[in-house]
């Protein structure tokens, strides 16, 4: 008998690659009386969402450059003294 | 001080790219951004001893980065004429009322994209405290996009390595969405 913890890594398990028919078949019927794990699947697809999201890739990308972040530190080291 | 530099250099390190995602989640113009963190710094630096370690020092780097993003704002607001007189006629009622009503956006649709920018960040936060290796498989798979094998190989790890610590990952990253929704 699988618990919350095998389904819901076999629930992560079957985004990447295909998972049997009885896998399947178990993650439904675990689904159908545990209340939390069907919450983790709402969340899982929630993060899915985010993490793939323009806006999110896009917040990676606002660096300062190396030379801007050593013209900040020489600001600050100035505006110590 | 010699000791005091050592922690002004690792401040902007550790702390120069969150800003600026932070206030580029807010504004969209990079330049204005950029100087608003600096500002940021040099303010901090000034006010250093008034943190004395009561909090994260990246949530007061952000508090004080809101307040003069806010400020910017207010300031960008008093250089337009009078917005209120130029949305209301003279007896008071909206000019454009339905002119405008194919273009307006719902209130609600500003609010969720506000809260939404707030959660993706959030989220950044949430993922940079997670363990390098999960941080590095998280980063791999949604960020660069690349696929499974690949992301196996490059991190050595098996295929059911791979399910387990993604699973792992989005257990903490949840906890630690929940926990920030509740601060």
């Amino acid at each position: 008998m699988k618990d919350c913890q095998d389904i819901t890594e076999l629930v992560e398990r079957s985004k990447i690659e295909r998972i049997s028919v009885g896998d399947r078949l178990a993650i439904r019927m675990h689904s159908t009386i545990c209340k939390k794990c069907r919450q983790y699947f709402r969340d899982s697809d929630v993060l899915d969402k985010m993490m793939q999201s323009k806006r999110f890739k896009h917040l990676g990308e606002y660096q300062f450059t190396e030379e801007e972040k050593e013209k900040l530190k020489a600001l600050l080291m100035n505006s110590e003294k | 001080m010699s000791d005091s530099k050592i922690d002004t250099e690792k401040l902007v390190e550790e702390q120069s790219d969150y800003l600026l995602s932070f206030a580029m989640s807010k504004l969209q113009d990079l330049e204005l951004a950029k100087d608003l963190v600096q500002d940021t710094f040099v303010s901090a630096i000034t006010k250093l001893d008034s943190f004395e370690n009561r909090s994260n020092i990246r949530t007061w780097l952000t508090s004080i980065l809101n307040r003069k993003i806010i400020d910017h704002w207010r300031k960008a607001e008093t250089r337009y004429t009078d917005p209120v007189s130029s949305f209301f006629d003279q007896e008071g009622r909206a000019k454009h009322w339905l002119v405008d009503k194919k273009n307006s956006t719902s209130v609600e649709s500003v609010v969720d994209k506000i809260t939404q920018e707030e959660a993706t960040l959030e989220l950044y936060n949430c993922i940079e405290k997670l363990p390098p290796k999960w941080r590095g498989v998280i980063a791999s798979k949604y960020l660069e996009e690349k696929v499974s094998e690949d992301i196996c190989k490059e991190m050595e790890i098996t295929p059911s390595n791979l399910w387990v610590i993604i699973h792992r990952a989005k257990l903490l990253l949840r906890d630690c969405l929940t926990k920030a929704e509740l601060q």
